[in-house]
């Protein structure tokens, strides 16, 4: 029946959806008759009574009435009516066990529900008291869609293979018996309380906190459960082994780390940079201002001072040193500034002297009595070295060792 | 009839009973044996393969093999997995270079499940200041959600078996010091690995609530704060299929979530196609429209004459065609 049922679902799904309801209809009518029948011949069978082989035999024709009906109903379909027969043949074809069992699930049919609307619950229920029973056909073959026939209709769904009670069984062949009695320490398992729910996955920063805080709770459940139970948690301080991540990749992590932390105080710097050129800048220009404000008070006191000496004597050509003098009284304060405005250089003045800055300039450099006896300049050394060309010159004096080292290299 | 419904299910209740007596005598103190053979196909990646260094640092009771060359006979794995007293198989599947498929398996008749590997960070890369002992055993972290559905409980019950050191396993350490937590979301298993760091708490707190401090003494528990830094490596699963034998057998789930990463690339190269076939088409009918209007022609002087005759017949023939 199963192998039918999914024909037509299929057959539905490839495009003739409009007549799926028609279809379903008519079907439902097949099945009720099909269950008056069985009353009939159940109550007869019942009287007999006796093992399921003697009466597999019956059924088998029975069902095969059954099918004949039924494809007679869906003859006046017009889509699935080749398909259900060569179904229904097929059907015949399989193994008698699975016949058997579908007797077992049409028998309580007949005696509790009669409307057509309760089957599907009912269904259920009574599968899951089939596959108890059962024990000759493999759990994979019964599929999901037996149970629950109106599941699986939406058109365009994938078919979707989830068998709830192979799964569970096949869970039951290999778990650990893992039990509230067993010690935390075997098995080191802690299921969360409630199921962790993230609003949004792809939202990093609530993702990974919700998969912390699992962790973390899990993490002193655990440590509580083990303490409780007297088993080692902690590393005691002394004991040194070989960790997962050695020393050299710890040393990359540290390394990074730091770099990290490198990189964000350099940009925290480069904004307070930032903010400071922008009051600098304001700062810098009222320097300035100040500066040429200094600067223009103090041309206009030596403005002052100028007209003062022009007006007390207007004739004195000599102007230089007095009015030096008298700047230096104006801004003592300054210091540095009235150093330079005492005069010439001591080369200076010797170089006026000597090549005329006033005066006679007329047989300055002409010798005289006071030249000729004046001997200051002559050195006899100077007279023995260089006299003649006599080619021995002044030997450079002998350098340090580390000299004479170096300059080897 | 009855009565034979009747001794059927005496029997398997007697049966059941005597399973569930025995089980209490010996589960107290019955180990559970593990082991789990950790190999990859051919043609990993250097990531791929880090995972599979990282998982087997992680695992003490993991047994390395080398690559497998077959990607179609996976069930020569049981064999393999015998060979080695591994219960336990998981198999990284790398394809093109680029996708990664875990199969993870309790051979010799246990289920499998077949995953595909998305999100992967391997330690190196990742730079996580967290560390643990190599081979201590890991608690295991498991949301309430593995227990809704029975396909997540196959799923479950067989990382426990993977991923959880057996107590007393050959070269694993007496102390914990890791968390490994598994996650759904999104129909998928994300799986996290953290330290446990513990530190005392200072002196002021501990005065404050004297009380507290005495009840935890009570119970064997100094005052410590737990904190957590992770290790890695990051994994995101997504179950494909479960099998109900180990690399073999009928699928007994599968999911129709799941959609190949390889139909994902045809979808986006063919989007990507579609804007080209799309300017070249309209390309040609400019270039007929401009025809059929004698755009070219009427610099030269005038239409008509053969080449005018040449276009109506061309147009023609590319009318029929369509």
């Amino acid at each position: 029946m199963a192998k039918a049922k999914l024909r037509q679902i299929l057959a539905a799904d490839k495009g003739k959806v409009p007549y799926l309801e028609k279809q379903k209809k008519l079907q439902k009518e097949a099945r009720k008759r099909k269950r008056l029948q069985d009353e009939k011949e159940e109550d007869e069978k019942m009287e007999v009574d006796g093992e399921w082989e003697s009466e597999s035999d019956g059924d088998e024709d029975d069902s095969e009435e059954e099918d004949d009906e039924r494809v007679i109903d869906m003859s006046k379909l017009e889509d699935s009516d080749s398909e259900s027969e060569d179904d229904d043949e097929e059907e015949e074809d399989e193994d008698e066990d699975e016949e058997d069992e579908e007797e077992e699930t049409e028998k309580p049919r007949n005696g509790i529900l009669k409307s057509s609307k309760a089957t599907t619950a009912a269904d259920k229920d009574e599968d899951e008291e089939d596959e108890e029973d059962e024990e000759d056909i493999p759990l994979s073959e019964i599929s999901e869609e037996d149970q629950d026939p109106e599941a699986d209709i939406i058109p365009r769904q994938k078919l979707t293979i989830d068998n709830h009670s192979a799964l569970l069984a096949s869970h039951a062949s290999f778990a650990l018996p893992i039990k509230k009695s067993t010690p935390f320490s075997l098995h080191h398992t802690i299921i969360t309380s409630a199921p962790v729910e993230i609003k949004d996955v792809h939202d990093d920063l609530t993702r990974e906190l919700a998969f912390y805080t699992q962790a973390l709770d899990a993490a002193k459940q655990g440590r509580a459960l083990l303490l409780a139970e007297g088993a080692p948690f902690t590393r005691p301080t002394d004991y040194f082994a070989e960790m997962v991540k050695s020393e050299e990749h710890m040393g990359k992590i540290k390394e990074k780390i730091k770099e990290q932390a490198a990189m964000k105080q350099a940009s925290a710097d480069a904004k307070r940079q930032r903010d400071l050129k922008k009051f600098g800048k304001q700062v810098q220009v009222a320097r300035l201002q100040e500066r040429q404000k200094e600067k223009r008070e103090m041309l206009d006191k030596i403005n002052v001072l100028k007209r003062k000496r022009a007006g007390a004597d207007m004739g004195d050509e000599n102007e230089g040193d007095p009015f030096d003098i008298a700047i230096e009284k104006a801004s003592k304060a300054t210091g540095r500034e009235g150093r330079e405005k005492r005069g010439p250089n001591a080369k200076r003045q010797k170089k006026n002297e000597k090549f005329g800055y006033g005066g006679r300039k007329k047989f300055a450099k002409s010798g005289d009595a006071a030249s000729s006896g004046d001997l200051s300049g002559f050195n006899s050394k100077g007279m023995k070295k260089n006299s003649f060309g006599s080619g021995k010159k002044a030997k450079a004096p002998r350098l340090g060792k580390s000299k004479r080292q170096g300059a080897r290299r | 009839m009855s009565a034979v419904l009747k001794s059927v299910t005496d029997a398997r209740s007697t049966k059941s009973k005597e399973e569930s007596t025995a089980d209490a005598t010996s589960g107290a103190d019955k180990k559970f044996r593990q082991r789990v053979l950790i190999l990859s196909s051919r043609g990993v990646t250097y990531r791929q393969r880090h995972l599979l260094q990282d998982l087997t640092s992680l695992l003490p009771h993991s047994r390395k093999d080398s690559k497998l060359d077959t990607k179609s006979k996976l069930f020569q794995l049981n064999e393999l997995a015998d060979l080695y007293n591994c219960n336990n198989i998981l198999f990284f599947e790398a394809r093109k270079r680029e996708d990664l498929y875990m199969w993870m398996s309790n051979p010799p008749n246990g289920p499998t499940v077949k995953f595909h590997v998305q999100n992967l960070h391997t330690m190196e890369e990742l730079h996580f200041s967290g560390n643990c002992l190599k081979g201590s055993r890991p608690i295991l972290s498991f949301d309430k959600n593995f227990e809704e559905k029975p396909y997540l409980k196959v799923v479950k019950e067989l990382m426990v078996q993977a991923f959880g050191v057996p107590k007393g396993a050959r070269k694993s350490k007496p102390f914990v010091d890791h968390v490994m937590s598994f996650t759904v979301a999104d129909g998928k298993v994300w799986i996290r690995c953290y330290q446990i760091c513990e530190a005392e708490v200072g002196k002021k707190d501990a005065d404050e609530d004297e009380e507290e401090k005495k009840k935890a003494k009570k119970s064997g528990r100094s005052q410590t704060d737990i904190s957590l830094l992770e290790i890695g490596p990051r994994l995101v699963l997504t179950p494909i299929i479960i099998q109900e034998g180990s690399f073999g057998g009928p699928i007994i789930y599968e999911n129709k979530e799941y959609v190949s990463p390889n139909v994902l690339r045809a979808e986006y190269r063919n989007k990507r196609a579609q804007k080209f076939n799309v300017r070249s088409a309209q390309k040609v009918g400019r270039e007929i429209k401009k025809k059929a209007l004698r755009l070219d022609k009427h610099r030269i002087g005038g239409g008509g004459g053969k080449d005018w005759e040449e276009l109506q017949a061309g147009l023609k023939d590319l009318f029929q065609d369509e």
